[in-house]
């Protein structure tokens, strides 16, 4: 019986191991991203025209 | 009397049982061990009679006036570590802890080529208990052990064990009232006793067994007794050769965490932007910075903001903008420190500093676009430099990673402990806060 | 093997001797006492009615103890307090003589010592006394004070008639188990080791009523 809980245990421990080479390999984070398509190149030349989900967040989350 | 006449002709003949009446009060008792009954309990009158004498001469009239029924009735016949026993005697023993009895219950088996072996019983707790020739070496220095064959024997107890019931039949000579000085010494699933009598000491060694083995050697109807309570050579669920497998376990996990780390660490990240600007209040224009290059596979890009904020806050919305296709990670981060003196004491808020990390940037040219504010009455200007790296090891998750592989075997490990205090709160060494007497 | 044999000098009943070297021997009919002398046997006793006891050891009973086969061809019987006990002689494969000792169905085998350590005597042996014999500490756990009840069989040496004899046993850590007999002049010391009765492969044993075989 003992067998069967070093058998999970190695499982459970490679699969964190697992779990942390993926994230490391791919670069995971809990950073809130939100994803943008098609920004244009004309934002180069015209940064305030680029439109974010969260232009103002200062104003927002300092309610001043 | 019965008994088959040695040598001579007619030699094979079959040992007989012996029939005998009680000379007390006439009943027939059954003598089951042949001429090794030397003490049988008359069970009508419960009177102890000497077997050898050729009238049953009565050694203790009336040795008890109560009746307690064995959970094995005497006679019964089971198959035990594989030869054939029946029950012919038992005996019930009290010890006194702190005023309080505490029984235990003796179980004598009986094979006319094997001998005799006992089967104890307490709270549910069975051992098989068999006699010990060898003389155990003794170590009374500190905590008292005693050595068998190889093995240590812990000193779990000792207390004076007296004889408050018998019935059935005995090789020896047995009465109600009997004492004997005992001493347990344990390495479970074993116990090593000596039991000392006007100098002359026993040793026995049992072995814990379950009620179930018990019951289905021995055919007996339903269910054993719950055991209630730890025994003192109960083997643990945890015993000491699983913890320290996993321990050992633990241990390769985090030289395998740890020299991954260190892989990771020595692989450095890339720094690939670095630029300080200036924020003036209402001066919070976005702009976007020049191109860089983010190389290798698909991994995270690491943006620290160093400020000098000072009782105030910047907010900075960024956008990562791949060239190419046109495709942004935006999202926002917020940097505030403030600081004072209250009561005398000095306090502080929040970092100047904020590093977070993009997760799977796919490899290419990009900009950012960044777009800073500064509170409406802000009165000072805010310094602060952005600076990206390419593929940082995100240190929190290898911390995280340790502290969950360490549950599991501190998991093992307390339940261990805590079985233990269970065991040793009720011998002469209780774990403090858990009562009991202090000799 | 051919056994020696010889007719009781006093009933006349055949004796056929299991074992060459027998010094005494009882005749099963009559139990008188015989003391080999060459070919005659002179009756020097009578053993009287032993007791009725139930070792599973009976004379013609074969055994093996660690490399050599036995037989068991005679047997004294003491009794003492706690009840008792007896010493089965056997003779071993290669005709050395042994003796397994029935107490309570606890069993040893033990061998007669001819050049033992110094011993104590009667008045000095108690339990708790010490010696040491061929590397191991033997300590004398219980001095017994056990009657002679009486002799069967075969025996390597004269043993009858005696009234009240001593023995102290002793014991090791380990399995090791000896006694010293005090019944002579110069007591005798017998050194083996205690063994389970599966150790000992026993064959041809007493049969019990209301057990099967073994």
């Amino acid at each position: 019986m003992r067998h069967v809980r070093y058998a999970g245990y190695v499982l459970y421990g490679s699969a964190l191991i697992g779990l942390l080479g993926a994230a490391e390999y791919r670069g995971w984070s809990f950073l809130r991203v939100n994803e943008v398509r098609n920004v244009p190149r004309s934002v180069r030349d015209n940064p305030g025209a680029y439109r974010s989900p969260y232009s103002g967040g200062g104003r927002y989350m300092r309610g001043k | 009397m019965g008994g088959a006449v040695t040598g001579g002709p007619g030699a094979a003949a079959k040992v007989a049982a012996r029939g005998l009446n009680c000379p007390s009060c006439g009943a027939a008792l059954t003598v089951r061990a042949f001429e090794h009954t030397i003490s049988v309990v008359c069970g009508s009158c419960q009177s102890v009679l000497d077997a050898k004498d050729p009238n049953l001469r009565v050694l203790q009239r009336f040795a008890q006036t109560k009746r307690v029924e064995p959970r094995i009735p005497l006679g019964t016949r089971g198959t035990w570590r594989g030869r054939p026993y029946e029950v012919i005697g038992f005996q019930r023993r009290t010890i006194h802890v702190e005023g309080t009895p505490y029984s235990w219950d003796e179980y004598l088996l009986f094979n006319p080529y094997a001998g005799f072996r006992y089967l104890t019983e307490y709270a549910g707790h069975w051992n098989d208990v068999t006699t010990v020739r060898s003389i155990p070496e003794e170590r009374t220095a500190g905590r008292p052990v005693a050595r068998l064959g190889g093995r240590s024997f812990r000193h779990f107890q000792t207390a004076e064990a007296s004889t408050t019931y018998v019935l059935g039949e005995f090789p020896w000579q047995v009465r109600v009232g009997d004492s004997a000085k005992s001493r347990d010494f344990i390495a479970p699933p074993y116990i090593l006793s000596a039991e000392e009598t006007e100098g002359e000491k026993t040793w026995s060694l049992g072995e814990y067994v379950g009620g179930a083995e018990v019951w289905k050697a021995f055919g007996l109807p339903g269910s054993p007794p719950r055991a209630s309570g730890v025994f003192a050579n109960q083997p643990s669920p945890e015993p000491g050769g699983e913890r320290r497998t996993m321990w050992t376990l633990f241990l390769t996990f985090v030289g395998i965490v740890v020299a991954f780390a260190a892989w990771r660490a020595v692989q450095g990240s890339a720094e690939v932007f670095r630029q300080s600007y200036v924020l003036g209040p209402g001066d919070d224009e976005p702009f976007v910075t020049q191109p860089f290059t983010l190389g290798g596979r698909p991994s995270n890009v690491e943006l620290r903001i160093q400020t000098d904020v000072q009782n105030g806050w910047a907010y900075f919305n960024f956008a990562l903008v791949n060239l190419a296709s046109g495709t942004a990670s935006d999202f926002g981060r917020e940097v505030s420190y403030y600081e004072g003196v209250e009561d005398g004491e000095a306090w502080h808020e929040g970092s100047r500093t904020d590093d977070v990390r993009i997760p799977t940037v796919p490899p290419g040219r990009y900009y950012l676009r960044v777009d800073p504010e500064l509170p409406a009455d802000a009165a000072r200007s805010v310094r602060y430099t952005l600076t990206l790296r390419r593929d940082v090891p995100g240190w929190r998750y290898f911390l995280v990673v340790l502290v969950l592989l360490a549950v599991p075997p501190l998991k093992t490990v307390g339940r261990g402990a805590s079985f233990e205090r269970a065991r040793w709160a009720e011998s002469d060494y209780p774990p403090a806060g858990l009562g009991g007497d202090d000799d | 093997m051919t056994r020696r044999a010889a007719n009781c000098p006093n009933c006349g009943a055949r004796i056929e001797f299991l074992w060459s070297a027998a010094v005494q021997t009882t005749c099963a009919y009559c139990r008188s006492v015989l003391v080999r002398h060459d070919v005659d046997l002179e009756r020097v006793g009578r053993v009287g009615d032993l007791p009725p006891d139930a070792s599973p050891i009976q004379i013609g009973t074969e055994g093996r103890y660690r490399d050599r086969s036995f037989l068991v061809v005679g047997r004294i019987l003491y009794e003492y307090e706690r009840g008792g006990w007896n010493e089965w002689h056997v003779v071993m494969s290669d005709g050395a003589s042994g003796w397994v000792s029935d107490a309570q169905l606890d069993y040893a085998v033990s061998f007669l010592v001819p050049a033992p350590p110094p011993l104590p005597n009667v008045a000095e042996v108690k339990p708790g006394y010490r010696l040491q014999f061929k590397g191991a500490t033997y300590e004398v756990t219980v001095v017994t004070p056990a009657r002679y009840r009486g002799v069967e069989g075969e025996l390597p040496f004269e043993y009858w008639d005696k009234s009240e004899v001593f023995f102290a046993d002793l014991r090791t850590r380990g399995a090791e188990f000896a006694t010293i007999d005090y019944s002579e002049p110069t007591p005798l010391f017998f050194a083996g080791e205690s063994v389970g009765y599966d150790d000992l492969g026993l064959r041809n044993v007493r049969e019990f009523e209301g057990w099967g075989a073994r």
